[in-house]
């Protein structure tokens, strides 16, 4: 580990400017999680344009911040309104609504802000700890290897996204084709342009985001406005401040649920649902009275909130160690290096080195911040919460509007980001996950420079990817990834089975 | 049948046919990439249309062997997709107004069409809420980041 550069980066994060994005960035995302419908990917897609004139280090921190404020956000919602804010806290309904039902909403989200804070300090932990050991490791990997890295982050996350297999991975591969339009790297070709000049450097990846991530959402608003029930959320008559007692008891639980999220963020492709939902199911598992569990015990409340939180630092590992996104929003945060010309790889630790620790720091300082913002603005939260979907909804367009200008000065990449939000609405009534797409935007470039890289290497032969034994390990995990995923092995497997 | 589903696959092989024919035309090296990335996306929305027919013939089986009530498939809420479509509509106009009308104007009036369309807003509260908006824009994006977009009328 770079000392200087672990030195360079929390010196970043501790400026008086940084710290004022942190706070802001972190209240940003409470309120984003705390509407229903609304998710931490579309507000980190909106805010990104307004990251473009800052100091990278600074649009980071605040780009993280707003990331974990938005986990931590969404239990807010599935306290008071037994709505989840977002999908990550679906498992928090299950017994943070029953507690604010019997007048004890101050403590659930204490509880929950608690939860939130060490699971998410111990991920960012594990991530400032983890990543450069990994980095380290990935400092051997030629263009091979990179290549084969490649496939197994669009594979993984094809395989383990929403749908079925073949959805994510088809829309893993639309992501790739898409990314391939505009001028080609090695020949200086333009490809797919058809003479626009638009088109020459390619497909804005920000562009493409704010469309895929925040159009359909808009939509999905507006579909359901006026056809759900006018949301009436509970009052916080308690304190918010958790008793010393109940955290002595809770911390056993929350460090459990902390790894636990910290694994499943490090999978490219779960999410902190799954980890919300493993997390509960462990806190019920290891609990003395499994009978309390869904009548507002704050075992299964702490649980999930630390998973979830404890994701952000998980899925940052992979994303800053292999340049490989864990998840949607891991891939704007990458997004956003990009857009300063820090492109992902292994190089991110190394050339890029400080402002890469600038966001590790920037996560492990967020966490703090929540603690501050969630204690001093958690009342006012329940406000935002009665903010109509309608109005939402439109207001978004405004800001997509807005924001996709802003890349480039350019009303073309406007009706670039709706044809890609109605793209994006498309994929969801098919049950297809958007976040594959993204992620095939980003890995595309990176994987057609390694694999022409490669073919130098190897004169022209795919042998090249089989005579590296990392490539060839990867890429066979990569083809396990997809099989695990369909019923192809269960039948092969059925068959070895001993009959009983 | 998830027609949604099914139609992406169909613009899938669209899609995939399409970067295939105009790639062919390229330079080896410069084609190679696209080229194995269509005819991955190719098989894949192939797949996608087998596996969604034979899904839906699957469950077909099972609704006629169970009877009509094991139909259990949601309803379409057509009114609010419609909403949806309106909405779209209105901000692709509102994209072409910025140019004509400026961009404060022209988000104004797509904000009271939009809210007229989806109801459910009081009057006072669309007008607060939008006041707010314009205000939070000009501020970040117009005056922070300094945005070339036209704010106001040109005539």
């Amino acid at each position: 580990m770079d000392s200087s550069m672990l030195l360079a980066g929390i010196l970043n994060v501790l400026t008086w400017w940084n710290l004022l994005l942190i706070i802001g960035g972190t209240l940003l995302g409470m309120f984003v999680g705390a509407m229903p419908g609304l998710s931490a990917t579309m507000a980190l897609a909106l805010l990104l344009p307004i990251t473009f004139s800052m100091d990278p280090g600074a649009g980071l921190s605040m780009l993280a911040s707003l990331y974990v404020g938005a986990s931590y956000g969404g239990s807010i919602a599935a306290i008071l309104l037994n709505t989840p804010g977002t999908p990550a806290a679906a498992a928090t309904v299950l017994d943070g609504y029953p507690l604010s039902q019997q007048g004890k909403a101050g403590k659930a989200l204490g509880i929950s802000l608690f939860a939130s804070f060490c699971g998410g300090l111990m991920s960012g932990i594990a991530l400032l700890v983890a990543a450069p050991l990994l980095g380290i490791l990935v400092l051997k990997f030629g263009p091979i290897e990179l290549f084969a890295v490649a496939v197994l982050g669009i594979t993984i996350i094809g395989s383990l996204s929403q749908g079925s297999v073949v959805s994510g991975l088809l829309s893993g591969g639309i992501g790739l084709l898409v990314s391939t339009v505009g001028m080609d790297l090695i020949t200086g070709t333009p490809r797919m342009t058809f003479g626009h000049m638009n088109l020459f450097s390619g497909i804005s990846f920000t562009v493409a985001l704010i469309g895929l991530f925040s159009i359909p959402q808009a939509l999905l608003l507006i579909e359901k406005s006026g056809f759900s029930a006018k949301r009436v959320a509970n009052r916080i008559t308690d304190r918010l401040l958790p008793k010393l007692k109940d955290i002595k008891i809770l911390m056993p639980n929350i460090c459990r649920s902390g790894v636990i999220g910290i694994i499943t963020g490090l999978i490219p492709g779960t999410g902190g649902d799954t980890a919300s939902w493993f997390a509960y199911n462990e806190a019920k598992r290891f609990a003395k009275d499994k009978s309390r569990f869904g009548k507002g015990d704050v075992a299964g409340l702490a649980a999930p909130e630390a998973a979830n939180n404890s994701v952000v630092g998980g899925s940052l590992i992979p994303t800053i160690a292999l340049g490989i996104p864990g998840s949607s929003s891991t891939a704007i945060l990458l997004g956003a290096l990009m857009v300063h010309g820090i492109l992902p790889g292994p190089n991110l630790l190394t050339e890029h080195g400080e402002v890469t620790y600038t966001l590790i720091w920037a996560v492990i300082v967020a966490n703090f911040a929540l603690l501050a913002v969630g204690l001093m603005f958690t009342r006012l939260c329940v406000s935002v919460t009665k903010v109509p979907d309608g109005f939402v909804a439109c207001a978004i367009i405004v800001l997509c509007v807005v924001g996709s200008f802003a890349i480039n000065n350019s009303f073309f990449d406007v009706g670039l980001m709706f044809a890609f939000g109605l793209f994006g609405y498309w994929m969801i009534k098919a049950g297809m996950s958007p976040a594959p797409m993204v992620v095939g935007l980003i890995l595309g470039p990176v994987m057609e420079t390694s694999f022409q890289q490669s073919m130098l290497i190897g004169g022209g032969t795919f042998m090249v990817f089989v005579k590296s034994p990392i490539a060839f390990c990867l890429l066979l995990l990569a083809a396990f990834s997809v099989l695990q995923s369909t019923p192809l092995l269960g039948a092969v497997a059925s068959k070895f089975k001993k009959p009983a | 049948m998830n027609v949604s589903r099914l139609s992406l696959g169909a613009f899938g092989v669209f899609l995939a046919i399409f970067f295939f024919v105009n790639n062919s035309g390229y330079p080896t090296r410069a084609a190679q990439i696209p080229l194995i990335f269509s005819t991955v996306v190719g098989l894949l929305s192939v797949a996608l249309i087998v596996q969604e027919v034979i899904v839906s013939r699957m469950r077909l089986g099972l609704a006629t062997s169970a009877g009509p009530a094991a139909d259990t498939e949601k309803p379409r809420n057509v009114r609010g997709i419609a909403k949806a479509f309106i909405i779209y509509g209105l901000a692709l106009l509102y994209v072409y107004g910025i140019g004509v009308v400026g961009y404060f104007i022209a988000t104004a009036l797509f904000m009271a069409s939009a809210l007229f369309v989806v109801r459910g807003v009081s009057i006072r509260y669309a007008g607060i809420g939008v006041a707010a908006l314009l205000s939070v824009i000009g501020l970040v994006f117009f005056n922070f980041l300094g945005l070339n977009m036209p704010a106001l009328p040109s005539f």
